[in-house]
């Protein structure tokens, strides 16, 4: 059981990682705008046909 | 029709078609079609056909099957967008590359992530145009164009004919709501993460009750504590601070009670560590601190998200000034301002920029920036501030402050003031929780002395459960999330909220006054007959007219604005509200208006006289059509129970046409504005609640004596500082939608304010006897909170909203629009 004495604080640091990656990504504003990029996915592929008009 | 029941029999879906693109119904007569992803549909207008053409011709009739909101009706007279070209917008962009140029413009009349989808797409397909980026939820496009190749303004005009209209954005909104989000989802995170990881060890602990060896369970304990700490400190912080604020204020309320329940535990789950005594609770104060925060959050957000839309909706129109030069009176873009350049302020009109008035006096409202009511005196040096309006006779001003220096819209300052306020309701319920936080904590004092007494080792368990299972954050959250949802909700649908206590209010509004110049009708009069004095030239007649209206408010001014004569220019105007206009050309006091105020003493129905120099020497007969699907809306508001009126300054063949029209009974003309006020008062003293919509500065005494004031946002700005409710693009349907969700709303509240007392009273008592641990207790609060919150979600239902649109269309109107009727409109 004394393992446990170890695993707690190396999982507690990979919380600390989570963390700070979840900080770096709303910094960067990848969660500003949730709805557009949604859209945009689905409606991309019809325009690759070419395009006469 | 593929939006009808399947069972609905055809010959009477035909009768009410409704617009594919814009939603409003399809007028009898007409038939403008076109194929849209392979089917035939049927639009309304023009306008819309115009629109819809271009939408598919690029490809992009994707756009309809994703677009959850309906568009703007589709433009057939196009804006004046020369004035993207001028220098003055150049000063904004920046450049990249040798070619190329980089500017963020703001679009009015995004709706939903679709149009956002739709406008990147075909103005990427625009030669010239190198890149474009849309965020359609702050309406904002990134546009990089080639400018050898295209000019600005060819790139922006498919936008204009769909109907969005672009415009310079105000550079601060958006980036502060961005930067509150990210820090909010900072402390989710923290506090979610900490949650998991602190559930977990409790559970160790819970499980090894009585086997666990002493060091191990230390050990567990201080790593809990150490987990608690910066989810308590970092992401509790709002709840801290708002604790310290009230504290301040001697105010008992939610935030107070949130803090002291988990200081309470963690501090009591210190000591207990430190001591090696028999229990802990940080997975209960940090789960109260993660799942409050998550309801605040959501509650956050769509309350965010009603201002940033309001905001956005409202805020931005590219305001159209006059200004003073030696060519005469030219009308330019405020952004085209110079500093030193002299603006004409009219009656009714806001001030665009700060200033100083060049000569004379003026009389100017400021109540937008400071609150006073009364009209201020300028003298000639005086500063005048962007944002107020003039009050009475028109005023020159030398400008002092441009570009960013200057607020732009009065609306959004409108909405960002009305976002502050709290409806009556919250504030009651606010009270009740305060009295009832204080009953509480007596409650808790004296049950936990009871447990001291009689099993001191449950004494902190059911303290604990007791704070955190009667703590009344549903209470609080009931009235406010239910409001923000419907204002989002509206503003989805062009209609803007200013006044926290205008949808309740306007749930129990009897009586609907209408205005009827700009309000009904088009306003866009158009001049139909003229008589000419003898002694008098037609043409000069027309030119005094016009330039006695030309800049003016009134909605006359654009039926002779085509005959005005750029040499000859009126001085001294003055507006009289109801009677007429007069001021001073080529040294001659001249009058165009009633009879009686242009000293005319044949008094033709129908007709405006213009009086020059105290001589009759014209008379004007004008017409204005009423608006489009005015009649079916009016009828539908009359059958959710609203009695109508038309009330107008104008003469009674023009009131008594419109009133046929439309089929209104009740109707008043000549009607000065405090002829309008008596009426609104005798109907006020017999207890109706009196909801009026208007427009023009005349309209302005009556607004705000009125319950509930409704206002077209094409109107005055003096008319706008009063609306409680502002209506985008003229639609008179606004004022049908805001009813139907002011009632579905105070159905919502009431659900939600029910809810939240039974839940406090029912948890109680099990919180008291020790039947609650203080992890249930927590989980309980917050889920109840949380049902609150998403209750009123269902306003902001896209699927109800636009199901009820298209259903509004067919069926018979519902006096309960949470039923469905099946009474068909025949």
């Amino acid at each position: 059981m004394n393992i446990l004495f170890v695993l707690i604080p190396v999982s507690l640091l990979l919380v600390a990682v989570a963390a700070a990656a979840f900080f770096w990504a709303a910094r960067s504003g990848q969660f500003d705008d949730l709805d557009t990029p949604a859209v945009a996915a689905i409606a991309e592929e019809k325009n690759h046909e070419p395009n006469a008009r | 029709m593929d939006i009808a029941p399947f069972w609905f029999p055809k010959w009477a879906t035909s009768m009410t078609d409704s617009c594919f693109h814009c939603g409003l119904p399809v007028p009898h007569g007409t038939d403008y079609h076109l194929i849209i992803n392979n089917e035939s549909r049927a639009l309304c207008c023009a306008g819309c056909e115009a629109a819809a053409l271009l939408i598919t011709n690029a490809g992009l009739d994707d756009y309809y099957r994703l677009r959850d909101t309906d568009n703007r009706t589709g433009e057939s007279v196009l804006p004046d967008l020369s004035q993207w070209d001028s220098e003055a917008v150049s000063n904004y962009c920046f450049p990249r590359g040798e070619m190329a140029f980089e500017l963020t413009i703001g679009i009015q009349g995004m709706r939903c992530a679709a149009c956002g989808w739709l406008i990147e797409h075909l103005l990427k397909k625009q030669p010239g145009v190198v890149d474009v980026q849309v965020n359609a939820f702050t309406a904002r496009a990134m546009l990089t164009w080639n400018h050898k190749i295209a000019k600005l303004s060819d790139i922006l005009t498919p936008l204009a004919k769909l109907g969005y209209s672009p415009n310079m954005p105000q550079q601060t909104d958006g980036t502060e709501i961005a930067r509150e989000k990210r820090t909010a989802l900072k402390r989710l995170a923290v506090a979610g993460l900490g949650m998991m990881q602190s559930m977990m060890f409790a559970e160790a602990l819970y499980f090894g009750e009585g086997s666990m060896d002493l060091a191990t369970r230390d050990f567990f304990r201080w790593i809990g504590l150490l987990v608690a700490v910066p989810v308590i400190f970092y992401s509790g912080r709002p709840f801290l601070q708002g604790a310290l604020r009230e504290w301040h204020a001697r105010r008992l309320g939610m935030d107070f009670l949130v803090s002291a329940t988990v200081l309470l535990a963690f501090v009591a789950s210190f000591v207990q560590t430190l001591l090696q005594g028999p229990a802990v609770f940080f997975d209960s104060a940090v789960m109260f601190v993660f799942l409050l925060l998550l309801v605040r959050h959501v509650e956050r957000m769509i309350a965010l998200k009603a201002t940033a839309h309001t905001a956005m909706l409202a805020g931005q129109k590219s305001l159209q000034t006059w200004i003073i030069t030696t060519k005469g009176m030219q009308s330019v873009s405020v952004h085209q301002l110079k500093l030193g350049d002299v603006v004409r302020v009219h009656p009714g009109e806001m001030v665009p920029t700060d200033g100083f008035l060049s000569k004379g006096i003026a009389m100017v409202d400021e109540s937008m920036l400071t609150g006073e009511s009364h009209p201020v005196v300028k003298q000639k040096g005086d500063p005048l501030l962007s944002g107020s309006i003039c009050a009475g006779t028109s005023f020159d001003l030398q400008v002092t402050a441009t570009g960013a220096d200057t607020k732009l819209s009065h609306i959004l300052r409108l909405a960002e003031r009305a976002q502050a306020q709290k409806p009556r309701i919250a504030r009651i319920a606010d009270r009740i929780a305060s009295r009832f936080i204080i009953a509480l904590l007596i409650a808790v004092i004296a049950t936990g002395a009871f447990w001291l007494v009689h099993d001191a080792t449950r004494t902190l368990p059911v303290v604990l459960s007791m704070l955190a299972a009667t703590c009344p954050c549903a209470l609080s959250l009931a009235v406010p999330s239910a409001l923000a949802a419907a204002h989002a909700a509206l503003s989805r649908s062009g209609v803007l909220v200013l006044n926290a206590d205008a949808l309740p209010t306007l749930a129990k509004a009897d009586y609907l006054v209408l205005d009827k110049t700009g309000t009904l009708t088009e306003g866009r009069a158009r001049l139909v007959e003229i008589e000419v004095l003898p002694a008098n030239n037609e043409n000069r007649v027309l030119a005094i007219a016009a330039a006695l209206l030309r800049g003016s408010a009134h909605p006359l001014a654009a039926a002779f604005s085509r005959y005005a004569d750029p040499a000859l220019t009126a001085e001294k105007t003055s507006l009289v509200p109801g009677q007429g206009v007069q001021g001073l050309v080529e040294g001659v006091i001249c009058r165009l208006g009633h009879a009686t105020f242009s000293n005319d003493p044949s008094r033709r129905e129908g007709f405006i006289t213009l009086n020059v120099g105290g001589d009759v020497a014209a008379r004007f007969k004008t017409h204005d059509l009423a608006k489009p699907n005015a009649r079916e809306i009016l009828q539908r508001l009359s059958a959710d129970g609203l009695q109508l009126a038309i009330l107008s300054g104008d003469n009674e063949t023009a009131v008594d046409e419109v009133a046929a029209d439309l089929n209104i009974k009740q109707r008043l003309a000549r009607q000065s504005p405090e002829d309008k006020l008596r009426f609104l008062e005798s109907l006020q003293a017999q207890r109706r609640i009196v909801a009026m919509v208007g427009d023009g500065i005349n309209d302005t005494m009556v607004l705000a004596g009125a319950n509930i004031a409704l206002v077209m946002d094409s109107g005055a700005p003096s008319a706008h500082a009063q609306a409680d409710i502002i209506l985008l693009d003229g639609k008179l349907n606004g004022i049908l939608s805001a009813r139907r969700m002011a009632r579905r709303t105070q159905n919502i509240i009431k659900q939600n304010l029910l809810w939240s007392i039974l839940y406090n009273g029912i948890a109680l008592p099990f919180a008291a006897i020790g039947a609650m641990p203080p992890w249930l207790a927590a989980i309980g609060m917050s889920a109840s909170s949380l049902l609150v919150t998403l209750n009123a979600l269902r306003l902001h239902s896209k699927r109800i909203n636009s199901m009820e649109r298209k259903l509004a269309v067919h069926l018979g109107p519902s006096s309960d629009s949470t039923e469905l009727s099946t009474r068909a409109q025949i």
